[in-house]
């Protein structure tokens, strides 16, 4: 197990002890209340960080609870439309250039700005493994196939060059994979600056401290983005709902509203699933 | 090492590493206060540098405008307790409450007769707002007046209004805007089911999915002169009696409450673990908790008073402690700040209290509950006359024992106008830290 998920995997853990109510008793070290083995979504937790191609490992018609609050059930909600998604020229991990709208439209799609050294166990591995668990969700449920795709992008292209996101990326780099996630980056940091400014997202700066260094992030504000195939943002999730079933939910609803997905999520019952626009890489 | 050693040893450590490094990551500002919303996600628990009051103007006295003047509450700053900045809106629309965006560079302001929202930029240079925007089609897309309460989410601002077009009652409801101040919905508060629709405040406690919403009164009553209101029974009878608690994921009103007497501020507890929200009600002066029963319902239960409620005090604005376990109450009749001990939230006690002015409306303390702002007007038309029509910012020292005054400035004799809504600032995000 890489760094990474490691980290990815305990800053889920930790979300996940605040939503089950779990707590910390000192001295002897016991976890009480509920325990992750226990949760009716622990296979979500327990299989954080492991690759799309691993075999199912949530048991057969397993259906994650919702976390320390009853969740409104999938399509009985509405997502607002908040903001179209800005375009602009993006690399993809393997060098080639793109505009952005490719990855944003065509596919439900999961978008947050990452960078690659980002540590705050509240920041980028939280994100990484709250998508890695809705990834899993996704893979498990073939019916939601080719719908959802995720993509991560850099707030620092000085530092995150494409083969520095390639790297980065992995094995969840798999454009078969029944979710795709895609690793961005941009050219410059006046290609990247306009797409920021779009969505809104917050970051601030180090100052480099000498000649020889160049400016580190310094903090920003976890947002993911939960973007419609024709590519407008319906929810915004910072840590406070930024769990994998919350996630799946919302996904599950803009399927409903989209392609008259019938619910709950069975194989079955999405047979009929009318496709929706093709446009977008996947 | 077993899986599950692994994960709460490695919890552990990545909880005692973000506690040391915590203060090098996702900290957008350096300063923050205690009754903000929530996906402000990294407020900063530190030292404040600014002070934001977002100001009434008076007829004649400098511009006539409201304006948010910045205060400099830097120790030892050579213009500590002084106007450093003044950002004026170019009319007079009965300003009243401000709110942050959730990345906390720019600042929501309303004006509560001009159903305008004046959006100012913190973050460029903290130190002096700048007006960027001026929101004016919240009266045509949603039928709303009067914009009070500006609660962050993400990426959005959810806008409770006091009052709505058609006819300035107190019918109104909840407006949705993303940052770029484009209006997306409104979300009618509910009539229906023991509700009267009325509106005021909203605080929401994420991890439970909750979100709960006060009411007051409408445009007719809060724009009238207050002698002639309280003379007017039937006017006095259109106030709010309700709290509703909306499923916030679905924003729907899941149950309405009957808390009596025009429930105002609404703050969730800060500490881990709590579920129980607390309000002051302005004109039957209690405080009512709202909690989980045993059956795991949520209730609404008066569960003291404030003043002597047969002198009708006013409880008008309030402040938590970070640890939850206190509670300022001002009361604008008497002029009183008072210290509720709420360590047990069933049964809170007032320990301490201080006449800090003639009138006295908002109060807000600093996160490490040192310092402790008060400033003056209640609304253009509430406020008292004569000498009595004190319009100042107040700065205590509270050693959790005493109110001591630090700085008094005085907004009549600097001719700004009426002191209203604060917000503590910090230098700000984006700068090199």
């Amino acid at each position: 197990m890489n760094w990474r998920r490691r980290a990815a995997i305990t800053a889920l853990f930790c979300v996940g002890t605040a939503f089950l109510g779990v707590t910390w008793e000192g001295g002897g070290g016991r976890v009480v209340a509920a325990s992750p083995a226990q949760a009716p979504w622990s296979p979500v937790l327990r299989d954080a960080g492991k690759s799309a191609g691993e075999p199912a490992r949530a048991p057969a018609g397993a259906q994650p609870r919702a976390p320390g609050f009853a969740l409104p059930e999938a399509g009985s909600y509405r997502l607002e439309r908040i903001l179209r998604v800005p375009d602009g020229a993006v690399l993809d991990s393997d060098g080639s250039a793109h505009r952005l709208n490719e990855f944003t439209t065509g596919r439900i799609t999961l978008f947050s700005f990452i960078y690659t050294y980002c540590s705050d166990a509240k920041g980028c591995p939280l994100a990484y493994a709250t998508l890695h668990a809705l990834k899993d969700i996704v893979a498990h449920d073939p019916a939601l196939h080719g719908k959802v795709r995720l993509v991560s992008m850099s707030f620092d292209p000085a530092t995150d060059t494409p083969a520095t996101m390639r790297t980065y990326g992995g094995g969840d780099i798999d454009p078969a994979a029944p979710v795709p996630w895609h690793f961005l980056t941009t050219a410059s940091a006046a290609e990247l600056a306009p797409v920021l400014a779009g969505f809104g997202q917050d970051v601030a700066v180090l100052a480099p401290a000498g000649a020889s260094q160049r400016a580190r992030i310094a903090s920003h504000l976890l947002k993911v983005y939960l973007v419609d195939r024709s590519g407008t943002v319906r929810e915004i999730y910072s840590t406070a709902f930024l769990h994998p079933l919350v996630l799946r939910n919302d996904v599950l609803t803009l399927l409903r509203e989209q392609g008259g997905v019938p619910l709950p999520h069975t194989a079955g019952a999405m047979a009929g699933t009318t496709a929706g626009t093709t446009a977008g890489r996947p | 090492m077993p899986a599950s050693k692994f994960l709460i040893a490695s919890c552990s450590a990545v909880l005692l590493w973000a506690a040391v490094l915590g203060p090098h990551f996702a900290r957008p500002a350096r300063a923050d206060e205690t009754c903000n919303s929530p996906y402000l996600s990294t407020l900063i628990r530190g030292k404040e540098d600014y002070l934001y009051v977002w100001t009434l103007g008076v007829a004649g006295m400098g511009d006539g405008f409201d304006k948010l003047v910045t205060l400099d509450v830097r120790p030892g700053s050579r213009t500590y307790g002084k106007v450093i900045a003044q950002a004026s809106v170019g009319e007079r629309g009965e300003a009243h409450h401000v709110g942050f965006t959730d990345d906390r560079r720019f600042l929501w302001a309303g004006g509560l007769d001009s159903n305008k929202i004046h959006v100012f930029d913190v973050g460029a240079n903290p130190a002096h707002p700048r007006l960027v925007r001026t929101i004016t089609d919240l009266g045509a897309r949603s039928g709303l007046h009067g914009p009070h309460t500006f609660y962050a989410l993400p990426g959005r601002m959810l806008i409770g209004a006091l009052s709505n077009a058609a006819d300035g009652g107190g019918v109104t409801g909840l407006a949705l805007y993303n940052n770029q101040g484009e209006y997306i919905r409104k979300y009618a508060m509910p009539v229906d089911s023991g509700g009267d629709g009325y509106g005021y405040d909203i605080a929401i406690n994420p991890a439970r999915n909750a979100m709960l919403t006060s009411s007051f009164t409408g445009r007719k009553n809060y724009m009238r002169d207050l002698g002639a209101l309280i003379q007017d029974p039937a006017a006095m009878q259109r106030f709010g009696n309700t709290m509703v608690m909306w499923n916030l994921k679905a924003m729907r009103p899941e149950k309405v409450f009957a808390v009596p007497g025009a429930p105002l501020e609404i703050r969730w507890s800060l500490r881990e673990g709590d579920d129980w929200a607390i309000t002051s009600t302005a004109l039957t002066s209690k405080l009512w908790l709202i909690k989980k029963d045993a059956a795991g319902q949520w209730q609404a239960r008066p569960v003291a008073d404030i003043g002597d409620p047969a002198k009708t005090p006013l409880p008008v604005d309030m402040s938590i402690s970070a640890d939850s376990k206190g509670l300022w109450v001002n009361t604008f009749m008497d002029g009183t700040t008072r210290y509720f001990d709420i360590s047990n939230p069933e049964a809170p006690k007032q320990t301490y209290a201080k006449k800090t002015g003639a009138q006295v409306n908002m109060v807000s303390q600093s996160w490490d509950g040192k310092r402790v702002y008060v400033s003056s007007s209640l609304l253009a038309r509430w406020d008292k006359r004569g000498k009595d029509n004190e319009q100042f910012v107040k700065l205590y020292g509270w050693n959790g024992k005493e109110l001591t005054e630090l700085f008094k400035v005085d907004f009549y004799k600097l001719k700004l106008g009426r002191a209203h809504h604060m917000k503590l600032g910090g230098r700000g995000p984006g700068a090199p830290v």
